[in-house]
């Protein structure tokens, strides 16, 4: 064998070898690549898993700030994101005092198992709030596989994740298993990452809520009433300042503190009870510790499902504003009497004068003038006088039954001379058979003065006419109606509530020459109307269409009349706050 | 000034409630991170190379991340037994 032909030979066994160690190159390489191509698909099969637990926990999770909600949320969707025997949860529930353990076993264990496990969860706990939490008054609540206590197996690995809201730990979730090594910081970090991100967005939703939460607190603090408010348990959400102190009942107060402070005075529990069941704001006064105070009571209600969520009660101080009615009101009748006196006086000596016949014409004049005006100024004087009563709750009415047509037929009769120096018309219509009323026959007559001396003196032209029939509803009289109408000056929409209050004198009234009236008159009917236990209105078409007043007056019933032998005092008290 | 004998001690009793706060294998395998801690199975930090201090942060770190302020307090209350290392910043 010659060099060439060995050079050859050894050549291409060199070549040979070279592309074996190629091909087993290229084939390693290829392996490589299509393990990494694997190992790629498992980790990107892996992260979408994930990433719909995630989605799905978020989901469920919602806007939801119940941290507890968020630990069984995210215990029950552990799902195949890694293997386990058992995963269990503990809540601290802070608002009820409360822990609770729940188990959920997978893998058929023993007792000792999930004792094992729950002690490790209370030493996790212990150890994070710093504080021992032992088994005593635990709640337990086991689910899933059947125990098995033939079985021998231990807690060989386990991984807890607590949930932490605002810094503050809500609870704490464990993944157990019997085997051992199960749990890596890799297959771990997921579950890491879900708790973080979870607590994370309850505390930032958490964070604005305490933020609302203080300037509300800050608001109702700053307040002059008191108020609290509870919810549907009755548990006592908030409460201000003002009304502790009002109260008297220390600076951290429980509901039954504050039902306590008010026994005798104000039945609190039934007061909210009546709120949430009735839906009615409820409005009464109540005497406390030398202090009269008003107390609202409304429902709170859910924006969203329409559903009560609790009480508001606001306690309103009204010491001063009682205390300055009751001065201004005996200053008003104090006065008031003071100046009946001398206007009859005044009134009196006129009359007596009068009918001497060797006066000039001037003094006659004169003399007319001083009794029409100190007349007028008694009329301003009674008027000042029914309205204290009213505002104080002592303007009585002495109702019992009447013939209601004869006082009305009395009444128009007695107008009807200064209907005609205005050419006026005054016609009655009482309808045949009118029952009998029921009514203070003396007030009522006021009213009727009222309301047919407003129709002299605002028409200028045209009738009056007077009418009472009955009120009939569902086929039986209710009252008796009475109207009033008149084809005077008219009453524009959007000023007839006006009316009826004080000093509720119109501007057109005015104008059109009642100016020596005191705008009391309406105000005082409708106080008599209903110290009745009837009511009253207007309509009119407008300015220039006349107007008719309406009152009601109750029928006298049978044994009313023959029953009582004196008539029924009604305090008007009521009428006069409304 | 602190020896490298209280670090030792500050880390292996933090190692040690991370432990039982979390479970053996999560505590273990973050304190096992970090450069320059040789820890054992029990959590016992048997050897510190490099600078302590910054060991200390980046356990402390790591165990953040997991726990958030319940790791934070759990330093605090274990730095008040080593008055001489300095206290980490949340």
């Amino acid at each position: 064998m010659d060099f060439t032909t060995l050079s050859l030979g050894l050549v291409t066994i060199i070549g040979t070898l070279a592309g074996i160690a190629g091909y087993f190159l290229m084939r390693r390489k290829f392996e490589r690549e299509l393990e990494n191509g694997r190992a790629g698909q498992v980790e990107l099969a892996q992260k979408a898993y994930e990433t719909a637990v995630l989605k799905e926990i978020g989901d469920r999770i919602g806007y939801s700030l119940d941290g507890a909600k968020i630990v069984e949320i995210v215990s029950g969707s552990l799902g195949k994101l890694l293997p386990y025997s058992a995963v269990s949860y503990i809540i601290l529930d802070s608002k009820e005092n409360k822990v609770r353990f729940a188990c959920n076993v997978s893998e058929t264990v023993s007792a000792n198992f999930v004792r094992e496990v729950k002690t490790k969860m209370l030493a996790a706990v212990s150890e994070m709030n710093q504080e021992p939490l032992t088994d005593t008054g635990v709640d337990e609540a086991i689910s899933g596989a059947i125990l098995d206590d033939t079985l021998t197996d231990k807690v060989a690995s386990f991984f807890n994740l607590p949930v932490i809201i605002s810094g503050k730990l809500v609870g704490l979730i464990n993944v157990s298993s019997k085997l051992p090594g199960q749990y890596g910081e890799k297959n771990t970090e997921v579950l890491y990452r879900i708790a973080k991100q979870a607590s994370e967005a309850v505390s930032r939703l958490q964070e604005v809520l305490e933020n609302e939460k203080g300037k509300l607190a800050q608001a109702v603090d700053s307040l002059s009433d008191g108020l609290l408010m509870v919810d549907t348990k009755y548990q006592l959400a908030i409460i201000n300042h003002k009304l502790k102190s009002l109260l008297g009942v220390g600076d951290k107060p429980e509901i039954f503190d504050i039902v306590n402070a008010l026994s005798g005075q104000l039945d609190l529990r039934t007061k909210m009870e009546e709120a949430i069941s009735r839906g009615e704001a409820s409005v009464l006064e109540i005497n406390f510790k030398e202090k009269t105070l008003q107390v609202f009571a409304d429902r709170v209600m859910d924006r969203e499902n329409t559903k009560p969520i609790g009480v508001v009660v606001l306690f309103h101080d009204i010491t001063d504003a009682r205390a300055l009615e009751r001065l201004k009101s005996d200053f008003t009748s104090m006065m008031v009497h003071e100046l009946r006196a001398p206007l009859t006086s005044i009134k009196s000596s006129v009359e007596i004068l009068k009918p001497e016949g060797q006066k000039s014409e001037n003094t006659k004049k004169y003399l007319g003038i001083i009794d029409s005006t100190s007349q007028i100024m008694l009329e301003l004087v009674n008027d000042l006088l029914d309205v204290a009563k009213l505002e104080s709750g002592k303007f009585d009415i002495v109702a019992a039954s009447d013939d209601l047509g004869a006082v009305i037929k009395e009444r128009a009769e007695s107008f009807e001379p200064v209907a005609a120096a205005k050419s006026l018309k005054i016609t009655v219509d009482i309808e045949e058979g009118l029952p009998q009323g029921y009514f203070d026959k003396i007030r009522t007559k006021q009213v009727l003065n009222n309301l047919l001396s407003n129709a002299v003196k605002y028409s200028e032209s045209g009738a009056i006419t007077v009418s009472a029939k009955k009120e009939v509803v569902n086929g039986s009289a209710v009252d008796i109606l009475v109207s009033v109408a008149d084809t005077g000056i008219g009453i524009d929409a959007e000023d007839i509530p006006k009316l009826f209050s004080r000093f509720g004198q119109l501007a057109a009234g005015r104008k059109a020459g009642a100016t020596k009236s005191s705008g009391l008159g309406l105000f005082i009917a409708k106080g008599i109307v209903e110290g009745q236990g009837g009511k009253i209105w207007c309509q009119s078409q407008g300015a220039g269409s006349g107007s008719t007043f309406y009152f009601t007056v109750p029928i006298a019933k049978v044994e009313k009349r023959t029953a009582r032998e004196t008539p029924i005092v009604f305090s008007t008290k009521k009428v006069a706050q409304a | 000034m602190s020896d490298d004998s209280d670090y030792k001690n500050l880390l292996s009793d933090l190692i040690k409630k991370q432990m039982v706060m979390l479970g053996p294998s999560v505590a273990l395998a973050k304190a096992r991170k970090v450069t320059g801690l040789t820890v054992d199975d029990a959590g016992q930090v048997t050897a510190i190379s490099g600078d302590p201090q910054e060991a200390l942060k980046a356990l402390a770190g790591e165990y953040m991340a997991l726990s958030g302020q319940i790791a934070q307090m759990t330093l605090d209350s274990l730095l008040e037994k080593y008055p001489g290392i300095k206290k980490q910043n949340s």
